[in-house]
């Protein structure tokens, strides 16, 4: 616990707040996410194509609103939480992905697949 | 024997004086940034088990992702939370001139708004209800709701922690206690934006791909 | 929304009713006497040396982390006791119930315990021995040691670290009382699925364990998010990433390991939950749940959390090993590397908790290949080991001996483990009793540093030293329990033997089980002289005084320069670090004795009753919730949002403690090196047992001054 006696206002954190990159951000999200959804509901391109587009702006989308929004960089002040969200980001992707992969073709391989042809399952 | 036999002893620095120089603001918000990663990780397994609940097997003969998903719903809903963290966005702003009535302006419409999306949602999951979606038909619904509405339930958890801090600001002022809150609240806000990335890529725009 | 299960209900009862309480089983009802007349015992000892107000005060609303740390340890301490028992019962059953032709007594076919209990036993027993044991042990020891090695006033939360410990008290407390208020899971401590559905254990048992599991696991995981940022941001000055003692290294990686995958946990078993209560079909076998999902998700967090308690227990032996052969740690660096990778890869082997599940070769190969790479940082770390006792002066201490014990368990359960991860091997061994002669041989290393740990710690958190002559007959009867206890079972394992059977039908492995009995009963030995250890120390305390901040003559990290007992600002004046052992390094250049000669105001946070109330209304939540007291789980709910909202109205200012109050505390510490600190400090906590039934303290007694 220490005592604050600088003000607290002038905190380097309060101090990474930018308007305009924050109404940046919102404008490309909003284009990032309303983008995709148009050329989904339309159908415009094989799902294939599409899913390859949602991955890739959500993606944008991640790195439009970690640096503008949530000012994540390797400044003095946040390079520790970068540093966090960086360290983080494999075990994200290894729990949904790996598990993902171990499930794939379980069913295929188990017992299910009797179920599977069965019309109650059909679409 | 030392490795660190480079510092000499006769003149070496022993205590340091000067009271500590811990910087509490940083240290209450990089822990609260360590909270929110642990929650990406609850966030990441209900992920996990929309992906693998998402097999034809487990909507037990009953609607799939392309019945369930209504993505241009969820597009107001996006464009509500998405000005909800732009209105805190303001209230940083504000904050940073030591501005009051901007903070609390600016927390009022995040309040607003948030609860607009909430609103959003709650319509479209009452009219699955009333198609007989619930989350007890079939384990890809259980799934579907589970991680929807564990965004949501964030977002409740949220506007009663901006209440608490629209009262906090109009009765205490900047002090150091109440501005690492709003920061905290501000890393709160903002990553349920980047939850909802994926939520809407990857429950809604990827669920809607698959109607044919 | 909320499901339908068999039984009554009333609104303010919930499910329970005054046939849930087993008074007409003998076993639960002699525990329950004994378990009751040691409450009486000490309640009444507290009341009779008046020492509530004390108790209160200085320990229960303490937010100091050392206090925090021994309730930890002591907390841990207890819980393992009570798996213990849990142990010696499972292992008499299955040594009476072997053969068609063993008699049964009290209800049971054969043994004494019928399966249902013993299924009970054996999933208390793991659980409380990883989750209530195990865990808050070493928690506790990270809690004293991390602050004092990188020579900060406290942890970075000192609230948040008390409201972590009264949450895995609480969840404690729930496991403890499903003795005597209905019963426990019966689905093993890892909660096999279906089994743990509704449809298959309609009782409370098994939502006793998930909100056990639930409430302990968030304390956890907020005693993690402590750790790390304590040791991101809080390392005095002079303190560089390459100084840092390698007991805070490994409890950095574990508590990342910590961090980020005791969340799984908490969705794995919520997600159970609403199966049970709101009636969605995760794991369910019919209507689109899949059983497999839950081993999956339990076991993302199941292979890290073994890691998570193994490291700390690494970090101990990095500290004990070097202390007694009086040589700095040989390989540093890899150490401190061989740490974090060891964090990194325990994220990327779960599969092998389930290589039977029958997923495609592609994915077993990666999991097998990835479980053995842990092999490698594991393997540099005990080549470290090892050379730093080469060529030591090595002093066979009884921190010493533990450590030793477990490198040699290491060994063992290590070349097991990878056996283990070889899918081919593990086809025939999975869910034998080799795979729990395994992990029981890893978590006994953990269990031998942590004795270790406090024995080599105690003199510093207490001011005096643990006694020898018990101390060594503990560690070698213990020793000796293992080599016969788990001997016995790997052999049994290969022989084939399922794990969890209450019922053995080969006449044939009656010996080995013996042997097993056998072990466990020199673990009771162990257990007698561990316990005859505490009390002759406290009793023979001012044989064992520490006189020198360092009780073992030639201790190396930062914790050993400031006073033993530790005064509760921990440092009078921060100190500057100037060598990555630090304490050695003042001690052989002959700054050992150099005292600040100036000291200044220090600022502390106010105790608060606020974390035990948050505890309490946590166990209303817990206890609501498995009873189906929906009322009482609201008011939990309630208690606890209010409580932090009003918390956060409060800003505790904390209070100052006046330098020249500091000056005179630390004058009175070199006037009587040992004594003043043992007999006075609050932290000498025993010894402050003994001030606090004399009449109260007057000023200069290292209390605490109040503005
Ligand atoms: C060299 C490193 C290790 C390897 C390769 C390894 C491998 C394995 C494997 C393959 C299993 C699954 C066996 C089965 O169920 O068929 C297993 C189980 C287990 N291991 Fe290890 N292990 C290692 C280290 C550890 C450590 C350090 C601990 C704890 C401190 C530990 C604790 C456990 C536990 C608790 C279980 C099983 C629990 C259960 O099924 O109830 N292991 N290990
Ligand atoms: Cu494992």
């Amino acid at each position: 616990m220490s005592i604050e006696t600088r003000d607290p206002l002038q905190h380097p954190e309060v101090q990474l707040a930018r308007g305009r990159h924050y109404v940046g951000a919102y404008v490309v999200s909003l284009l990032l996410t309303g983008g995709p959804l148009w050329l989904v509901v339309r159908h415009l391109g094989t799902p294939r194509r599409l899913m390859i587009v949602v991955i890739a702006s959500a993606a944008a989308l991640t790195l439009v609103q970690g640096y503008f929004w949530l000012r994540l960089d390797f400044s003095r002040t946040q390079r520790w939480m970068t540093a966090a969200l960086v360290l983080f980001i494999p075990l994200v992707v290894m729990t949904i992905g790996l598990t993902a992969w171990m499930f794939a073709t379980l069913y295929a391989r188990t017992m299910i697949p009797t179920l599977m042809h069965a019309p109650a399952f059909g679409h | 024997m030392s490795q660190d036999a480079h510092v000499d002893s006769a003149t070496a620095v022993l205590w340091d004086r000067g009271g500590t120089k811990h910087d509490m603001i940083a240290t209450r918000t990089f822990g609260f940034w360590l909270y929110l990663l642990s929650d990406a990780m609850i966030v990441s397994s209900l992920f996990a088990s929309y992906l693998v609940l998402g097999h034809r097997v487990n909507a037990a003969a009953g609607p799939s992702a392309g019945d369930v998903v209504h993505p241009i719903a969820a597009f107001w809903g996006t464009v509500l939370l998405f000005s909800a963290i732009l209105a805190y966005g303001g209230a940083m702003v504000g904050l940073k001139r030591g501005d009051r009535r901007a903070v609390l302006a600016g927390l009022g419409g995040a309040f607003v708004l948030g609860a607009g999306f909430l609103f959003v949602e709650g319509r479209d999951f009452a009219e699955l209800a009333l198609h007989g979606m619930v989350p007890e038909r079939s384990g890809y619904l259980s799934a579907f709701y589970t991680l929807v509405l564990y965004h949501g339930a964030h977002l409740v958890f949220g506007l009663l922690w901006i209440a608490v801090m629209m009262a906090q600001v109009a009765r205490q002022g900047f002090t150091a206690n109440v501005i690492y809150r709003l920061l905290n609240l501000k890393l709160f806000w903002f990553f349920q934006g980047f939850v909802w990335i994926y939520v809407f890529s990857f429950v809604y725009l990827t669920g809607a791909l698959h109607v044919h | 929304m909320l499901v339908d299960y068999p039984g009554p209900w009333t609104f303010l009862l919930g499910r329970l009713d005054a046939r849930e309480i087993p008074l007409q089983n003998p076993i639960l009802l002699w525990t329950f006497v004994l378990v009751s007349v040691g409450a009486v015992a000490v309640i009444g000892a507290v009341t009779y040396y008046g020492s509530w107000g004390y108790l209160w005060r200085e320990w229960l609303t303490s937010l100091d982390h050392k206090r925090i740390g021994v309730m930890y340890c002591l907390l841990g301490v207890a819980m393992m006791f009570r798996g213990f028992i849990d142990g010696v019962m499972m292992r008499t059953q299955q040594l009476m119930a072997v053969g068609p032709k063993s008699p049964g007594y009290m209800g049971a076919l054969h043994g004494y315990l019928p399966p249902y209990h013993f299924g009970q036993i054996y999933s208390a027993h793991g659980t409380i021995m990883i989750l209530f044991a195990i865990t808050p042990i070493l928690v506790g020891i990270m809690n004293i040691i991390v602050p004092l090695q990188i020579g900060a006033r406290d942890m970075a939360y000192p609230y948040l670290n008390a409201m972590s410990f009264w949450l895995t008290a609480a969840a404690t407390g729930l496991v403890m009382i499903s003795l005597f208020v209905g019963d426990f899971s019966h689905a093993g401590w890892v909660g096999l699925s279906p089994l743990t559905e509704l449809a298959y254990s309609p009782g409370v048992g098994v939502d006793y364990w998930s909100w056990a599991v639930q409430i302990g696991g968030v304390g956890t995981t907020l005693a993690s998010i402590n750790i790390i940022a304590t040791i991101i941001k809080m390392r005095a000055p002079g303190m560089s990433w390459t100084r840092m003692p390698i007991f805070c290294w490994t409890a950095l990686s574990a508590s990342v390991v910590g961090l980020s995958s005791f969340p799984v946990l908490t969705a794995a078993v919520a997600l159970l939950s609403l199966d049970r209560y709101a009636g969605t079909h995760f794991f369910t076998p019919g209507l689109g749940g899949n059983l497999m999902l839950y081993t999956d998700l339990f076991w993302i967090w199941g292979h890290p959390e073994v890691y998570y308690v193994v490291l700390p227990a690494f970090g101990i032996l990095s500290e004990i090993i070097p202390t007694f052969s009086e040589k700095p740690l040989f390989g540093y660096v890899t150490m401190a590397a061989a740490s974090i990778a060891i964090g990194g890869v325990s994220w990327s082997v779960w599969l092998h908790h389930f290589f039977t599940m029958g997923a495609g070769p592609g994915v077993n190969a990666f999991f097998s290949i990835a479980s053995m790479l842990v092999g490698i940082p594991t393997g540099v770390k005990v080549f470290n080991w090892a050379f730093t006792l080469y060529r030591g002066r090595v002093r066979f201490d009884v921190p010493m001996l533990w450590a030793l014990g477990a490198l040699v368990l290491l060994l063992t359960g290590g070349l097991t483990g990878m056996m283990l991860a070889m899918p081919a091997i593990n086809y025939t061994v999975h869910n034998s009793v080799f795979v729990v002669a395994h992990f029981h041989n890893m978590l006994n290393v953990v269990g031998f540093a942590c004795f270790g740990a406090i024995n080599y710690w105690f003199p510093k958190v207490f001011g005096f030293r643990l006694d020898e002559r018990t101390g060594k007959l503990a560690f070698w009867f213990f020793s000796a329990g293992t080599v016969v206890l788990f001997g016995s079972m790997y052999a049994l394992g290969f022989m084939g033997m399922p794990r969890r059977m209450d019922y053995i039908p080969f006449t044939s492995w009656r010996p080995l089980l013996m042997g097993e009995e056998a072990g466990i009963l020199l673990f009771l030995v162990a257990s007698y002289y561990f316990v005859k250890q505490l009390f002759v120390s406290i009793r023979d305390r001012a044989k064992n005084r520490v006189t020198a901040s360092d009780a073992w003559g030639t201790s190396r990290s930062l914790e050993w320069l400031t006073h033993s007992p530790v005064p509760f600002y921990n440092f009078a004046v921060q100190p500057h670090i100037n060598s990555r052992d630090e304490w050695a390094w003042r001690r052989e250049h002959g700054l050992g004795h150099v005292r600040p000669d100036r000291y200044e105001d220090i600022h502390l946070p106010d105790n608060t009753p606020l974390p035990v109330m948050l505890g309490a209304c946590a166990f209303a939540l817990g206890f609501g919730l498995v009873w189906r007291m929906y009322w009482l789980a609201a008011s939990g709910l309630v208690g606890i949002v209010v409580l932090v909202i009003a918390r956060s109205f409060q800003d505790g200012p904390g209070h100052t403690v006046p330098g020249a109050r500091i000056r005179q505390m630390e004058a009175s510490y070199a006037a009587a090196p040992g004594e003043v600190g043992a007999a006075r400090d609050p932290v000498g906590g025993v010894a402050a047992w003994q001030t606090a039934s004399a009449p109260r303290p007057r000023a200069g007694d290292g209390r605490p001054a109040r503005p």
